[in-house]
């Protein structure tokens, strides 16, 4: 049998409540490390999805606002916009189709924040059909008329958890893009 | 047993090696959540560039049409930018219902982001006839000359006589001997080129300044089809001459012909005095010219019919009025020259080379003739777009 084993000399209680004291210490350091990278992370996730957000919807407003007016009956109006509302006139499946983009209140994610800080559902409306949400962390949209065929359009997005480190906005993030749009079907 | 596990030595590299492996772990986990927003931001990034792809293809293609409205090639993967694009062209070949329209469709690729766009283009119509009278290089009146017009669509020229109506240009010069009145706009594209006898006056605007206007040609395949189609002498009455080798038409004194409807081709047309050409009742004929034509004194054409009834095309180079011609008709010569004699009376539109009015003879401008079209600029133009 091995000589080993019939030693019984093992640790002092001392070597142990050492080694215990300094796992604990690493381990407790190592789990405060994890949870601000995973605040971070999340912070991260948060930011990337609200310009997402931002990018994605002015992307698809855009592309609708480009061909408005497209075959429409002369004399007929190509966009309307009233408030954060933008209806988009065209003619492709219907004498006049029309495309509605409006912002309505996003109760699942509003609960629990400061009032002014609540994020809105982008809603897309196609004719008769049921509105559908396009995304769900607008803060707000403008819509600035440059001239006849040109509109600059401005989407700001938010982040959907408060956020420690970001001291301003009650620690709401906000990011916002813009595009001009040139309208072909009114400057052919 | 082995000896070497009856030591400790070592863990710390087994520790470490673990260590090593869960960081690795975690950060490989962080790279591709980061990763995954960047493929996201290109993909957005690719899909902007392509839609921009799909929109130079459209354009291009475009200017090409409008260099030859026949151009139906398209393009094919045709390297831009980061992607390449992709052209199609449909017109009525294809889709009877596109009529005149040519549809370009536009696809525009960057990696594997993908748009298109479709443009639709219709010809530009040729109105030829907006002018009362445009001639290429001059316009001279000899004195008490006049211009005025009339609209045959809604009724006599006596109820719709407009004195102030009816323009008249040119790319060179308007001169007027005296007491000439010109009833509507006298436009040159030559600095200083109208000039007026005493007492001549113009009742519309006066500019000096048009753009030069460079007159379209009829294509020669237009002429050759009338050639091939001709309905003279089938569709003619009368007492005439007419050659069919030589295309030469000719009447002699007091003679009249009446035409029926459709397209005469002839190499010359001569009326002698008080001969007659009239047209069938409701007849719409058009005659393509590869010569001249010389009407003789007090000789009359479609009198008090229509002008839009009766189209002149010519690639000719003179078209002669003897004194007291009556002409109901529209004249397209971009070389020729026109000569007016004294007391003809013309009503309809002219377009010439040259135009010369002899001493009291008056032009009266059908305005129903502004809107007849003749053909195609060759030019195209956008009337919608949309992406697919």
């Amino acid at each position: 049998m091995c000589a080993r084993l019939q030693n019984n000399a093992g640790y002092t209680i001392l070597e142990l409540l050492i080694a215990l004291l300094l796992t604990g210490i690493i381990a407790a350091s190592g789990f405060a490390f994890y949870v601000s990278m995973h605040n971070s992370a999340s912070v991260q996730e948060d930011i990337s999805n609200m310009q997402h957000t931002a990018r994605s919807s002015l992307q698809e407003i855009a592309k609708t606002l480009r061909m408005a007016g497209y075959k429409l009956p002369t004399g007929h109006a190509a966009f309307q916009v009233n408030g954060d509302s933008l209806f988009v006139y065209y003619s492709d499946t219907k004498p006049v189709d029309t495309v509605l983009y409006y912002l309505d209140q996003n109760t699942f994610l509003a609960s629990g924040k400061p009032s002014d800080w609540q994020p809105m559902f982008l809603m897309k409306k196609v004719n008769s059909a049921a509105p559908s949400i396009f995304s769900d962390v607008v803060r707000s949209i403008d819509y600035n008329i440059i001239d006849a065929s040109t509109v600059e359009v401005s989407i700001e997005a938010q982040t959907i958890r408060a956020d420690d480190t970001w001291e301003r906005d009650s620690g709401f993030r906000s990011f916002t893009s813009t595009e001009r749009v040139s309208i072909r079907n009114l400057s052919i | 047993m082995n000896k070497r596990l009856n030591t400790n030595r070592g863990s710390a590299l087994l520790i470490a090696l673990l260590l090593t492996a869960m960081l690795s772990l975690i950060a490989i986990m962080a790279v591709d959540t980061s990763n995954t927003d960047i493929e996201l931001a290109y993909n957005q990034s690719n899909l902007e560039s392509a839609f921009y792809n799909a929109e130079a293809g459209a354009k291009r293609a475009f200017v090409a049409l409008n260099d030859d409205d026949d151009w139906r090639t398209g393009y094919n993967n045709t390297g831009f930018g980061q992607g390449a694009f992709s052209v199609q062209m449909f017109d009525s070949v294809g889709t009877p219902a596109l009529f005149d329209t040519v549809v370009i469709r536009s696809q525009g690729n960057v990696q594997d982001a993908q748009a298109e766009v479709e443009l639709w283009t219709v010809p530009v119509y040729y109105y030829p006839f907006t002018y009362a009278m445009w001639a290429d290089a001059w316009i001279n009146f000899d004195q008490a000359g006049c211009t005025d017009s009339y609209n045959s669509d809604s009724g006599t020229y006596a109820s719709t006589l407009l004195p102030d109506e009816g323009d008249i240009g040119t790319n060179g010069t308007i001169t007027t001997a005296k007491l000439v009145t010109i009833g509507g706009d006298a436009f040159t594209a030559t600095a200083g080129g109208i000039t007026l006898g005493a007492g001549a006056k113009v009742l519309g605007d006066t500019s000096t300044t048009k753009d030069s206007v460079v007159l379209p040609e009829i294509p020669q395949s237009e002429y050759d089809w009338a050639r091939a189609h001709s309905v003279a002498s089938s569709g003619m009455s009368g007492t005439f001459t007419y050659n069919n080798s030589t295309k030469a038409l000719t009447l002699g004194k007091n003679a009249t012909v009446t035409l029926t409807s459709g397209v005469y081709y002839f190499s010359t047309i001569t009326l002698g005095q008080y001969s007659n050409i009239a047209l069938a009742p409701g007849a719409k004929v058009t005659i393509y010219m590869s010569g001249n034509i010389t009407f003789g004194q007090y000789s009359k054409v479609n009198t008090g019919g229509q002008p839009a009834n009766l189209q002149f095309f010519s690639q000719g180079t003179s078209l002669a009025f003897n004194q007291g011609c009556e002409f109901y008709a529209s004249f397209y010569g971009p070389d020729a020259h026109i000569q007016y004699d004294q007391t003809t009376q013309v009503y309809g539109a002219l377009v010439a080379n040259t135009i010369k009015l002899d001493q009291g003879a008056c032009f009266h401008y059908d305005r129903s003739l502004g809107k007849v079209v003749h053909g195609t600029t060759g030019e195209m133009i956008q009337v919608a777009w949309k992406e697919l």
